[in-house]
């Protein structure tokens, strides 16, 4: 509430700020936080055609596997399971 | 003063009124009681305003749903379910038909009597009473049925206290009496005027029902302001409407046919408190008029309070002893109170209101929530704030109560339902935002059987708002659930109101959801196309119309859809007159357009005879329909322009060109845009052609209509189609109607300047006729028409100057500037901008009059206070500026300067922005110093808005004659004391900044002083505008090598995030975002890193905001800059423990890679058994030791190695087994004088390739293992004495100096250096191996090791470093936690050249084969190459 009242001009944008994925809120968990790094990482080294050869010749694979590594095995869940709620 | 009537004498300065209204007021005054304001009172109501369809909503009934799912539930029936409200719907049917059989019985014995009476000369005396008795009755029963759609509530079920008191709301409470009378059979008798009972002197007709026993509304004769009319608990002691006692009704009944039935019991305490309760107040009442309180106990000071308030809130306005309430009366009065302040208190008063009963709506529950809500929705005196209000309060109380509300939805449906055909848009909107809230939560199950005996209700109002309501259900739950049920509904054989309401509900879905009907056209179209052939004829309309919505819906796809019904609607439409008709071809004119070319062409032919029959029909409805569908016809590709031309034109002009067509609004615009629509077909000439004569016609609407077609047809199409016959008739024609017209009409100005302009270069020929009546019309004697012909000027001027003429120009130009002096502002504004398209056709040097004496003519107008003459004239004198600086002396600029600066006063955005901009031009012809200073004093004024505008005029002064010239200005300005002059500054530097853009970079450094200033300073506006000016700045020097300065700044603004007024912490967001492009994501990520896990949660809000909007503006661009994370995470949990961070090298850091993963305890407590066993084997040779020697107590470190001993002796057998494997592939790559540091007992002497290694060298510094080294050395062949074999005595391996003497002094240089599990346990590893590696091991040695080091995984890193502290204990100082492989490979050594190079030429790391990754003994295999030089 204290929030929305500090920034009643400015809510529509933090609204709008909030649909998209990635972005955060005071109350994000730092698993969610790490997972959304890791996952800008992978996504930026698949965007990258350097960044992908670069790692490509690193590693000796192809720059189709790293690819598909980047994307279809490391996307999910890059920071392993989530925490147990009560742990935490 | 002469007296009244001798006009000669009278004085020329008094005044006097009329008679008539002197008498008026006179009038007036007698009725002082009339109250000014109630006719506007009843406007605001609702009710009042509405049209009698709209209030039928007040004769719904509203039965109770029952819950479905509940009942189920619960194994017994409950009452009020579908069965019981199909019972009743049918129950009312079945009443209206027998109602009408009765009508049609009297009637026909009553025409029987005529006759008799006919054929009878003389009648007796007592038929004529029976006569004049039947007539009464059909009087009456012609009342009743135009009365006859009245219907009872039944809201009341269970009656609550003001509800069942008949004192309030006649009807309902009159329901709630009738319903608890058994036996009573409903009849619209009830409904009977009042009146009607005092004129039937005997009523052996009527039943006792046909006694109205009270009419709220109609009936009430007694003089009395309308306000107590209203008032509640009024109207009883009427003669006409009070109860009949026993002994009235037993004198008019008759004796027989009826028997007297025994109230039920449950009557009697209803009746008798409810009329014991209205009695009294009811005499309250009548002596003296409710006072309306404003303030109620327990709900305080109220906006308003109507008399009609007082029925619904009548328990909470008078105090009472809470403690003697129960706890469901305590709920209901809480309600109540609470419903009141939402419904009349202040702004802050129903906002907690609304929020309190938002939130306890489960615990007040659904009944009593609705009980009394919905009767207040259903009063007749509302306004449209209370409906809001409460129908904001409906949607907030069903988003809580959730599927709680299933019981109500029927009545709240009879509520809202009529919000669907307000007039009100928003109503319209809340009311469909009520209704598919509602289906969400009840489901659709249960609103199809709620709504279903809605469906062939007997009165259409029901069944239309019925048909909206299930419209909205649909698009809130999705078309294809409700489609199996609309099937059937269409289908259904029962009663043709049924598949009339099922085709609405399909039209209604069509314009309510709009092309979002595509997917399932097919389906709907098939569902409604049965009715096409309908027997009913309302039906078979209905079918139509629904078809047209859905095609206009879908439109331009989905023709394949609509198959089946071409057939059935182009047949129709030779079947069908009048109302069908209409329907039909409205289908067929949204049809067309969807449809290929050829296919369309082929049924427009098809239709157009049709069409043409109807040109003539007298049916406005008709006429409209078959104009747009003439419209749609024309338009489609398939049609072609010569069919239009020979088969439509004709007939249509003939019935549609006509002056009766001008005089009605909306038949003008229909006939206009459609021949706009046939001209694009036939061309302009056809259509000009046959209008262009009528622009002569007598009827000045017509004329205008004519104008408006022309003008319409040309702007689109151009004129090059008109030959020049045509021309001159044309021509000829808008100066005839422009001349003749009497009213002033945007219309004949627009044709004229939009025919003209389109013909151009052809006007030439008539300019001279157009330009003197011009001339000769601004010398009219009526301001009007010299202002039209003013704007006409304006409108011509280019047109002129292309044909040539510009002695005409100059010529207007003259006498415009003669009529300068115009008294009339509208008029002058337009002279004003009729001079100035003549200076800007003409330009400012050839302008006539010259530039120079027109401008001190407009130095005065300036004053003027009429917008649209400041207007004008700041435009011209914009131009004039702009343009032609040069004509006029710089004194008379300053003078329109000092002007000017009033006009930044001005209502109007446009005339301010002309301004600002006259001073940006006047500063480029002047130099700035003079315009600057005016503008800077300007700061210092009172208004605002004069300040705002001279910062602004002072940025554009800035922009137009550089920024050199102004900032120094302003920055001395700011120096100033006066707070007005240095926000006023800031604001004129954000602009200036905002305006230059990159040139800022120029300036950034000398404006960071005073930005200092202003952003470290008090007041929240000065920082406000400060981080506008940073904002600017920042964008405009991107790039540009600033960033130095724009940190500095960055870190002024950073403080202020945490401001809380709106405007400054947009500012600052605004800033912040700029920094971002200016300074890099990165940057700003480690400002944002700070704060994000910050324990307070205003903290984290603020800074996660911050890093949203930094992650959107640059996502990819933050991921080299991620934190590592880590570091972070382990921070914290030292800091819980209380102890520091471990200083890693930022390799280590790297290297740990984050898991949320927890490591087995099992796998994490599995070194225990090695220690349990490592004591077991070790305890008792050094107790015996011990036991040998007692001073060895004393030397803990000696204890330890003879400890060690004994467990190296038992353990280090099965230790080499297990890395046999990983050892295999190491140990053989060692070559020369092998180095072994850590020796142990010799296990890796089984392991060399003989045929390469020519030396061992053994370092262990624990004596007591040398010997078992000699052993094994020997046994493969290295000899002390032949130099193959040295062991290494009084040193360890930090000690180089001392092994480099010992190796040298045995001539031997080490090839290979092994480490075998050795680098865990010898002390500062880091510095040793890099020591002995760089002293000891030869240029292009090999270091080859096998260690456990620390693990990646930072949850198996946190139990190494766990047991590290015991373990060494135990274990000779050996650590689990040391990540020594990375060590290795981070050693540095120094070239020849002093500089610092990386130690390896080669390195090769890998790990042991299946190790686990969860393990505390985590090992790595390395082998290194020295660089060779």
């Amino acid at each position: 509430m204290s929030s929305e009242l500090r920034y009643t001009a400015n809510t529509q944008l933090e609204h709008l700020h909030a649909r998209y994925t990635g972005t955060g809120h005071a109350d994000l968990s730092k698993y969610d936080w790490v997972t959304h790094q890791h996952r800008d990482t992978l996504a930026s080294i698949v965007g990258h055609p350097t960044l992908t050869s670069f790692l490509a010749i690193a590693d000796g694979e192809s720059k189709g596997r790293i690819k598909f590594e980047m994307t279809e095995q490391k996307m999910l869940q890059p920071c392993g399971p989530p925490p147990r709620k009560d742990e935490d | 003063m002469s007296p009244p009537g001798s006009p000669r004498q009278r004085l020329v300065d008094s005044y006097t009124a009329p008679k008539e209204i002197l008498q008026e007021f006179a009038d007036l005054a007698e009725e002082e009681d009339v109250d000014p304001f109630a006719e506007t009172a009843s406007k605001r109501q609702i009710a009042a305003r509405q049209s009698d369809y709209h209030n039928r909503r007040f004769d719904r009934v509203a039965v109770d749903s029952a819950d479905a799912f509940q009942s189920a539930q619960d194994g017994k029936e409950v009452e009020g379910g579908y069965k019981d409200a199909m019972r009743l719907s049918r129950l009312e049917q079945e009443e209206q038909r027998v109602k009408r059989a009765i009508q049609e019985k009297e009637r026909r014995e009553r025409e029987e009597g005529k006759m008799k009476m006919d054929l009878d000369k003389t009648p007796p005396a007592a038929e004529l009473d029976d006569v004049a008795r039947e007539l009464a009755a059909a009087k009456e029963l012609a009342m009743a049925g135009k009365e006859g759609t009245k219907r009872k509530r039944r809201w009341d079920a269970e009656p609550t206290d003001e509800n069942a008191d008949p004192s309030s709301t006649g009807e309902w409470s009159k329901e709630a009496l009738d319903a608890s009378a058994p036996k009573k059979r409903r009849s619209r008798w009830d409904a009977t005027p009042a009146e009607a009972g005092g004129e039937t002197p005997s009523a052996t007709k009527r039943s006792r029902w046909d006694q109205t026993p009270m009419a709220a509304n109609g009936g009430v004769e007694i003089p009395m302001t309308p306000i107590i009319m209203n008032a509640p608990g009024f109207m009883q002691e009427d003669k006409h409407n009070r109860y009949l006692t026993d002994e009235e009704l037993d004198a008019v009944l008759p004796a027989t046919g009826y028997a007297i039935v025994s109230p039920p019991p449950r009557l009697c305490p209803l009746c008798g408190s409810s009329k014991a309760r209205t009695r009294l107040p009811l005499q309250q009442r009548l002596v003296s008029p409710p006072d309306l309180p404003t303030e109620i106990p327990g709900v305080g000071n109220l906006a308003f309070f109507k008399a009609e308030d007082a029925q619904y809130f009548a328990k909470i306005l008078k105090e009472e002893d809470e403690t003697e309430l129960s706890v469901d009366e305590m709920k209901e009065r809480k309600i109540m109170r609470l419903l009141l302040k939402i419904k009349n208190g202040t702004p802050p008063v129903r906002k907690t209101a609304l929020r309190q009963i938002t939130d306890k709506a489960r615990e007040f529950g659904a009944a009593p929530l609705f009980d009394k809500i919905l009767p207040l929705l259903m009063e007749r005196t509302l306004e449209d704030q209370e409906r809001h209000l409460l129908v904001k309060v409906i949607d907030r109380v069903l988003y809580k109560l959730d599927d709680l509300v299933r019981p109500y939805v029927h009545k709240i449906l009879v509520v809202i339902e009529p919000l669907l055909i307000d007039e009100d848009y928003y109503a319209r909107v809340e009311g469909r935002e009520i209704i598919s809230n509602l289906s969400k939560a009840a489901g659709l199950a249960h609103m199809i059987s709620t709504m279903r005996p809605d469906i062939d209700h007997a009165d259409e109002y029901v069944r239309n708002t019925t048909a909206r309501a299930f419209s909205v259900v649909a698009s809130a739950l999705g078309i294809p659930s409700l489609l199996p049920f609309l099937k059937a509904v269409c289908g259904s054989k029962k009663s043709w109101q049924a598949r009339h309401t099922g085709i609405r509900i399909v039209q209604q879905i069509a314009i309510m959801m709009g092309c979002a009907v595509l997917p399932h056209l097919r389906n709907l179209v098939d569902c409604i196309a049965k009715g096409l052939s309908d027997e009913q004829q309302k039906v078979r309309t209905m079918t139509a119309l629904g078809l047209a919505a859905l095609a206009e819906a879908a439109a331009p796809y989905g023709i394949e859809s609509f198959d089946n019904v071409l057939k059935p609607l182009w047949t129709g439409i030779r079947l069908h007159r009048g109302k069908g008709l209409a329907a039909f071809l409205k289908a067929i004119g949204f049809i067309i357009p969807l449809m290929d070319p050829e296919y369309a062409s082929y049924y427009t032919k098809e239709v157009t005879v049709i069409l043409i029959r109807e040109f003539q029909t007298s049916d406005e409805e008709m006429k409209k329909i078959v104009l747009k569908v003439v419209k749609q016809c024309a338009a489609t590709e398939g049609v072609t322009p010569s069919y239009i031309k020979h088969d439509i034109l004709p007939d249509f002009f003939k019935a549609f060109w006509v002056r009766r067509m001008a005089l009605d609004r909306r038949n003008y615009r229909q006939v206009v845009e459609t021949t706009v629509e046939l001209a694009e077909k036939a061309g302009v000439a056809e259509i000009v052609g046959r209008v262009v004569n009528e622009l002569k016609d007598e009827a000045e609407p017509y004329r205008k209509m004519v104008m408006e077609t022309i003008t319409k047809v040309v702007e689109k199409l151009g004129a090059s189609d008109i030959d020049e016959r045509l021309e001159v008739r044309l021509v000829d024609g808008i100066i005839y109607s422009f001349q003749e017209q009497t009213t002033e009409d945007q219309v004949m100005l627009d044709g004229f300047g939009t025919i003209v302009n389109a013909l151009g270069i052809r006007t030439k020929p008539y300019l001279t006729q157009i330009v003197s009546t011009i001339l000769w019309r601004l010398n009219n004697k009526s301001a009007k028409v010299r202002q039209q012909a003013a704007d006409l000027t304006t409108r011509l001027a280019i047109v002129i100057k292309q044909c040539g003429e510009d002695q005409l120009l100059s010529k207007l130009g003259l006498v415009l500037f003669e009529q300068l002096g115009e008294e009339y502002p509208d008029t002058l504004g337009s002279i004003i901008a009729a001079l100035g398209a003549v200076a800007n056709t003409v330009g400012m040097t050839s302008m006539n009059p010259p530039v120079k004496d027109l401008l001190p003519r407009m130095t005065p107008i300036l004053r003027n206070r009429h917008e649209k003459v400041q207007e004008a004239s700041i435009n011209l004198i914009g131009r004039i500026a702009d343009r032609g600086a040069e004509f006029v002396p710089a004194r008379e600029w300053m003078r329109i300067c000092f002007e000017l600066l009033d006009l930044l006063k001005a209502h109007k955005k446009g005339i301010r922005r002309a301004a600002v901009n006259s001073f940006g031009y006047i500063a480029k012809s002047l130099g700035p110093q003079d315009v600057l200073s005016v503008l800077l004093t300007n700061l210092r004024v009172q208004e605002r808005q004069s300040r705002v505008c001279s910062t602004v005029a002072i940025a554009i002064v800035a922009e137009t004659c550089g920024p050199f010239t102004c900032i120094p200005a302003i920055l001395n300005e700011y120096r100033t004391a006066e707070l007005n002059v240095r926000t006023g500054c800031l604001k004129a530097l954000s602009f200036v900044f905002e305006y230059v853009g990159p040139q800022s970079a120029y300036y950034c450094d000398s404006v960071v002083t005073m930005l200092e200033d202003a952003l470290t300073d008090r007041d929240l506006v000065h920082r406000q505008t400060a981080s506008t000016i940073v904002k600017h700045l920042a964008l405009g020097v991107a790039g540009l090598g600033c960033e130095d300065s724009m940190l500095h700044l960055m870190n002024l603004v950073w403080p202020n995030c945490f401001e809380t007024s709106p405007h400054v912490i947009g500012a600052v967001m605004d800033a912040i975002e700029a920094m971002r492009v200016t300074l890099g994501p990165g940057i700003l990520l480690s400002y944002v890193l700070q704060g994000l896990f910050h324990p307070a949660r205003k903290v984290r809000e603020v800074y996660w905001r911050i890093y949203n909007a930094l992650y959107l503006g640059a996502a990819d661009a933050l991921v080299p800059f991620y934190p590592d994370l880590d570091t972070l995470c382990r921070r914290r949990l030292w800091a819980q423990r209380g102890r520091l961070p471990p200083l890693f090298k930022p390799s280590v850091q790297l290297y740990l890679v984050p898991t949320w993963r927890k490591m087995k305890l099992s796998a994490a407590f599995g070194l225990i058994s090695d220690l349990r066993a490592a004591i077991r084997v070790a305890t008792l040779p050094t107790l015996k030791a011990v036991f040998k020697e007692p001073s060895l107590v004393l030397r803990p470190a000696s204890l330890s190695r003879i400890f060690m001993a004994a467990v190296w002796g038992a353990f280090a057998a099965p230790t080499d087994e297990g890395a046999r494997p990983a050892k295999l592939k190491l140990i053989p790559h060692a070559t020369g004088a092998v180095l072994d540091i850590g020796a142990g007992l010799g296990h890796s002497i089984g392991y060399f390739d003989r045929t390469a290694v020519t030396a061992y060298i053994a370092l262990e510094p624990n004596t007591l293992m040398h010997d078992a080294i000699r052993a094994r050395a020997t046994a493969a062949g290295f000899r002390e004495e032949d130099g193959t074999l040295l062991i290494l005595r009084g040193c360890g391996a930090e000690d180089p100096t001392t092994i480099r003497a010992q190796l040298d002094g045995a001539g031997l240089q080490v090839d290979t250096m092994l480490s075998i599990m050795t680098l865990c346990s010898i002390p500062d590893p880091q510095q040793t191996l890099t020591r002995l590696v760089r002293e000891v091991l030869a240029p292009g040695g090999r270091l080859l090791f096998y260690e456990h080091v620390l693990s990646p995984r930072a949850d198996v890193a946190w139990w190494q470093r766990f047991w590290t502290p015991l373990w060494r204990l135990a274990f000779d100082g050996c650590c689990l936690d040391r990540p020594t492989h990375l060590w290795i490979a981070a050693m540095e050594d120094e070239d020849p050249g002093g500089e610092r190079i990386n130690m390896w030429e080669q390195c090769e790391v890998w790990g042991k084969d299946g190790e686990p990754e969860e393990h505390l003994f985590w090992h790595r295999v390395g082998k290194f190459v020295k660089h060779s030089g």
